[in-house]
């Protein structure tokens, strides 16, 4: 089968768009700490700081294969690297059983992950083409970023964004009682 | 003759920001206020910004109860002041990829996007490295690298390999490697169009923060006054200082022409107004036949 129909198919068959509202359900509601046992919820740290790195690593190669390199994004090691470690966070998810109170999480990292991969399958795939289209890939990179940022857990610091450094953080100001 | 006119449009603050994070080495000296801003640059035809913000919906609550980021207003809002929108804007220049600089390009419909290759290389080489060494990530939200990967898609983004003349009419990108971030880029006016120019303007990012930065006090060293790089960097000082160098050297050593928009002492320097909202806007320069914004 040709690959563009090897794609529709996947996608279909597998793949939400990003903004289908299948993926754009509402924020899970964020468990209380007490409710969930922290050191359980401590495991999910893992995978979740995987993957979003991974989404971050994704999303630049699929910027630099649609503005840079085109095709020579598959050779590379940042691909290969991208590559093991996806393997390593999938590897990491089937052995856990989901901590109490992260049942949803669990389920979201996992069907993420998927997108990952499926995410580096599009780039390879489109990177082989004539005119590199990152169109399918950029669908599923968002999917998963969507399903990661569903499990948040601000105050466990399972957050997409990490504030300390940045221009903003003032943190340390509200420790302290004098200047 | 000035073919540019140039303002910075403050969009939020923070009030209470510790000095050191601004200055480096000023530890244990209080805080300042952190005003956040972006530039606009109108003229010949093209209305330009250097960095485009933060959105609120996606930040705004960790930013406001974590850090005390208060008075966000969206471009929208921001530009109306100066009687603009955001569907104006035609180009963006991103100095960096920190959320508060590249968090907000779907409010520019328009526009297409620069920023320096090497911010997003470095970018995936360091999401790759270990949590231990995850210092290096920080700051950054996979989400805006997910909408620049759209923003390519629809050909509105550009990826820069160093220095680019010209990217508009007489005015210039530079960057400096492994600063304040990776691939930190600034942006050159040559206001009287010429190639040795006697009226540019050095629109800095993040390069520089504060006054002090480029007029630091030098009397330790006796000598009137030094450059004392930025508090917060991913690269190295010595970097900084000679991107600061770089930029005083492209506007003829004259340290006004150097504009950091986290300085809320803009306002004393250049004619300024408060909106309604409460935020400020700082008029650097004017094209000729342009109306002032600010008065």
């Amino acid at each position: 089968m040709p690959s563009s129909g090897r794609d529709m198919l996947d996608r279909a068959a597998l793949v939400h768009r990003w903004d289908c509202p299948a993926v754009a359900e509402a924020a899970l509601p964020e468990p209380k700490v007490a409710e969930v046992d922290a050191a359980a919820a401590a495991t999910l740290r893992r995978p979740y700081d995987a993957l979003r790195r991974l989404i971050g690593q994704a999303a630049g190669l699929l910027v630099l294969a649609q503005t840079c390199w085109r095709r020579e994004i598959v050779d590379l090691p940042a691909i290969a690297v991208a590559r093991e470690q996806w393997r390593e966070v999938t590897a990491t998810l089937g052995d856990l059983s989901a901590p109490r109170g992260c049942e949803r999480q669990l389920d979201n990292l996992t069907r993420a992950a998927r997108l990952v991969g499926a995410c580096l399958d599009a780039l390879e795939a489109s990177a082989t083409k004539e005119k590199v289209d990152v169109s399918l890939a950029l669908d599923r990179i968002a999917a998963a970023y969507r399903l990661v940022q569903l499990c948040s857990i601000d105050k466990l610091g399972l957050a997409m964004v990490d504030f300390r450094q940045s221009c903003c953080n003032c943190a340390p100001m509200t420790a302290c009682t004098s200047e | 003759m000035a073919d540019y006119s140039i303002w910075v449009l403050e969009y939020s603050y923070v009030t209470k920001y510790h000095k050191s994070g601004v200055l480096y080495g000023a530890h244990n000296q209080g805080y300042v206020k952190l005003p956040y801003c972006y530039a606009l640059i109108k003229g010949k035809n093209h209305v330009a910004m250097v960095d485009v913000g933060y959105n609120n919906k996606e930040y705004g609550k960790a930013l406001g109860d974590k850090f005390g980021v208060e008075n966000w207003h969206s471009p929208k809002e921001v530009l109306a002041a100066v009687g603009l929108t955001p569907a104006d804007v035609d180009t963006v220049f991103i100095s960096h990829a920190h959320f508060d600089h590249f968090g907000n390009v779907e409010d520019f419909p328009k526009a297409t996007f620069y920023i320096q290759e090497r911010e997003v290389t470095k970018w995936v080489w360091a999401m790759s490295l270990p949590d231990r060494l995850r210092w290096m990530m920080v700051a950054i939200d996979p989400g805006d690298i997910i909408r620049g990967v759209d923003l390519a898609r629809q050909k509105r983004l550009v990826c820069v390999d160093g220095p680019l003349e010209n990217v508009l009419p007489n005015i210039d990108l530079h960057v400096a490697y492994d600063s304040h971030t990776f691939g930190s880029m600034w942006v050159h006016v040559r206001n009287d169009g010429k190639s040795q120019s006697s009226d540019a303007w050095a629109l800095a990012g993040d390069l520089v923060y504060v006054f002090e930065n480029v007029e630091g006090p030098g009397a330790v060293v006796d000598v009137d006054q030094m450059y004392v790089p930025v508090g917060l960097a991913v690269g190295s000082q010595e970097n900084l200082v000679m991107a600061t160098e770089a930029m005083m050297k492209s506007v003829g050593y004259e340290a006004r022409r150097v504009i950091p928009v986290h300085e809320e002492r803009l306002k004393d320097r250049f004619p300024s107004r408060i909106t309604a909202d409460g935020l400020r806007i700082s008029e650097i320069c004017l094209a000729d036949g342009e109306k002032s914004r600010v008065r």
